[in-house]
């Protein structure tokens, strides 16, 4: 409430002043005109900066966002691609390394991104947000069950669900797929 | 539901089923503006004198009532010899496979086809579950329409037990929703699926399409693949492929069909071209090409009115096909997560046709090598890492 009423306060002040400049630069004498001529230019000035200098913030906050982003996935594909999720790998009791988020909840709480520009980005994102959470809770349950009550064979099936054609790691990487072909089309 | 609303059902269902006339409650999965700008977008490949570029993919082969009737011409043609063969070996085939499925059973046939074979399949599955659900899906209405009616011919299927569903099945997303609809339709009671005459072959991504479908699968429900098979693979082979093809002016009228429908290209069967290769160690692989033998550039006009240039040597793929080596089967079926119940191979017994060549139809269950079906902890990883 504050903020809406400094806000009303400023630009209803900055607008009375600009009315006022105006007029001032009206009624002169045409000898006098150049103080309210400059009076006027430099209101004008004012609040097209406030505009402006929001609009640069904007969008530098958005592109830092993004870049993050994209630091973010490729760690992302490195984690998928590497040892602990290759096909190669052999079953054994093991940690296994986490999917991260953190430049995606970072974008989402600072508002960077825009819900009218962004809709389709927002969208992917959200449903990113919920396959690493999904993949990561199952990975805890592995590697509990695989430390604690699973026998060598079952330790094995568990590798083999993982890595199998309709394990649920192959739809996060076919989401991580879009999600970079997707950052890839956005302008640098 | 309301009870106005179930009145309603039970009105439109009581409608189809006393009426003379041939109504068909057709489901419309996409939309189908959707699909034309697909097709537009396809034909807007990069000039290739391999088939790599503009191309026609499977589905809109079908897509319309010019390539419907066309591919029915096809079928009917005695020189195309693998749709012959498949469809008159189909009975013997089905009747070895057949009494490995229980009673109970609802069907949902992927690509309908001409509906020669859905309409066997169906008659065995009525004599045990008289109140069937028959669901044929396919992208293209018109292929629905001719299939389901020779499917469902004579039999004593309901009308409104036939929900024809017009979809793209290729597209993992259109799956997940059309499991869903299924599952509802059905309950838990068990699900015949079936992809039959070789319509895995034609998709780029055979084994991933395979594979969706199969996902599709409960542990109460079955998966009948009919796939045709090659003993060998070589070169040589490759090339006998081909000829079982080339030989069919009808199967050339079908394979341009989607073209002639679908841009302002004048076609001439001539610059059908089939190209047959050797795929790693699992197919052959024959693509039909439409190639610009002209000399000069064309301009050829697609769906959306634009005009691009079709250059000369350029081609646009019509078809894809693959004869698959039946070493390889088992591993084609175990990556799609199933393993296989029974199956059964039939040669093409024809002069001039090369040896090895037949259909081989396998009647599949959920749980490959893999995965075995039956462990409990082996369940529990499933459970935890299934998609």
């Amino acid at each position: 409430m504050t903020r809406v009423v400094i806000t009303a306060l400023t630009f209803g002040a900055l607008a009375v002043a600009m009315v006022l400049g105006v007029s001032w630069l009206v009624v002169s004498p045409p000898g006098e005109r150049w103080e309210p001529a400059v009076n006027s230019l430099a209101l004008l000035a004012g609040i097209t900066g406030i505009f402006a200098e929001r609009w640069a913030a904007q969008r530098e906050q958005r592109e830092q966002a993004i870049g993050s982003i994209r630091l973010e996935m490729a760690r992302n594909r490195e984690t998928l691609d590497g040892g602990e999720f290759g096909a190669a790998t052999r079953p054994g009791r093991r940690l296994y390394p986490r999917l991260i988020q953190s430049a995606v909840d970072s974008a989402f709480s600072s508002g960077a991104l825009s819900p009218r520009r962004d809709a389709e980005l927002i969208d992917l994102l959200h449903r990113w947000r919920s396959a690493v959470g999904s993949v990561n809770r199952r990975l805890e349950m592995t590697e509990t069950l695989m430390f604690t009550s699973a026998s060598a064979e079952e330790v094995e099936q568990l590798h083999r669900a993982l890595h199998s054609k309709g394990s649920f790691i192959q739809g996060v990487r076919a989401l991580l797929d879009e999600t970079q072909a997707y950052l890839g089309e956005l302008p640098r | 539901m309301t009870a106005s609303e179930g009145r309603l059902v039970g009105d439109l269902a009581k409608a189809i089923d006393e009426s003379d006339f041939a109504w068909s409650l057709v489901l419309v999965g996409e939309d189908q503006r959707d699909k034309l700008a697909a097709l537009t977008s396809d034909l807007l490949g990069k000039p290739s004198t391999t088939g790599d570029g503009k191309q026609i993919t499977s589905g809109y082969a079908y897509w319309g009532i010019g390539p419907t009737i066309a591919w029915a011409h096809a079928c009917a043609d005695p020189f195309y010899l693998v749709m012959k063969q498949s469809l008159d070996s189909f009975t013997r085939r089905w009747s070895r496979v057949r009494g490995k499925v229980g009673s109970g059973f609802h069907h949902v046939s992927f690509g309908v086809g001409t509906g020669h074979k859905d309409r066997l399949v169906l008659d065995h599955l009525l004599d045990h579950n008289p109140d069937l659900l028959y669901v044929p899906v396919d992208m293209s209405s018109e292929m629905l329409r001719l299939g389901t009616q020779q499917a469902t011919h004579g039999l004593r299927v309901r009308g409104h037990r036939v929900v024809p569903v017009q979809l793209d099945f290729s597209i993992p997303e259109n799956l997940a929703e059309f499991r869903d609809l299924v599952h509802r339709m059905v309950g838990d009671e068990p699900v015949l699926y079936s992809l039959l005459g070789n319509t895995m072959a034609n998709f780029d991504h055979d084994a991933e399409l395979l594979a969706g479908l199969t996902g599709l699968v409960r542990p109460q429900d079955l998966f009948l693949l009919e796939v045709a098979t090659t003993d060998a693979l070589s070169d040589e082979l490759a090339q006998d492929a081909v000829e079982e093809y080339a030989r069919s002016r009808a199967y050339r009228e079908f394979a341009t069909s989607a073209l002639m429908h679908n841009t302002d290209l004048t076609i001439t069967l001539d610059a059908v071209r089939f190209r047959g290769a050797v795929e790693g160690d699992r197919a052959l692989k024959v693509k039909v090409v439409y190639q610009n033998g002209t000399g000069g550039d064309i301009m050829m006009m697609l769906p959306d009115r634009t005009r691009v240039p079709f250059p000369d040597q350029d081609t646009i793929r019509l078809y894809l096909t693959r004869k698959y080596a039946r070493k390889a089967l088992d591993g084609v079926v175990g990556a799609a997560g199933m393993r296989k119940v029974v199956g059964t191979h039939s040669d093409f017994p024809v002069p001039r046709s090369a040896q090895g060549f037949g259909m081989d139809l396998l009647l599949l269950a959920p749980g490959g090598p893999d995965e075995p079906a039956t462990s409990g902890s082996g369940s529990r990883a499933r459970d935890i890492w299934e998609h």
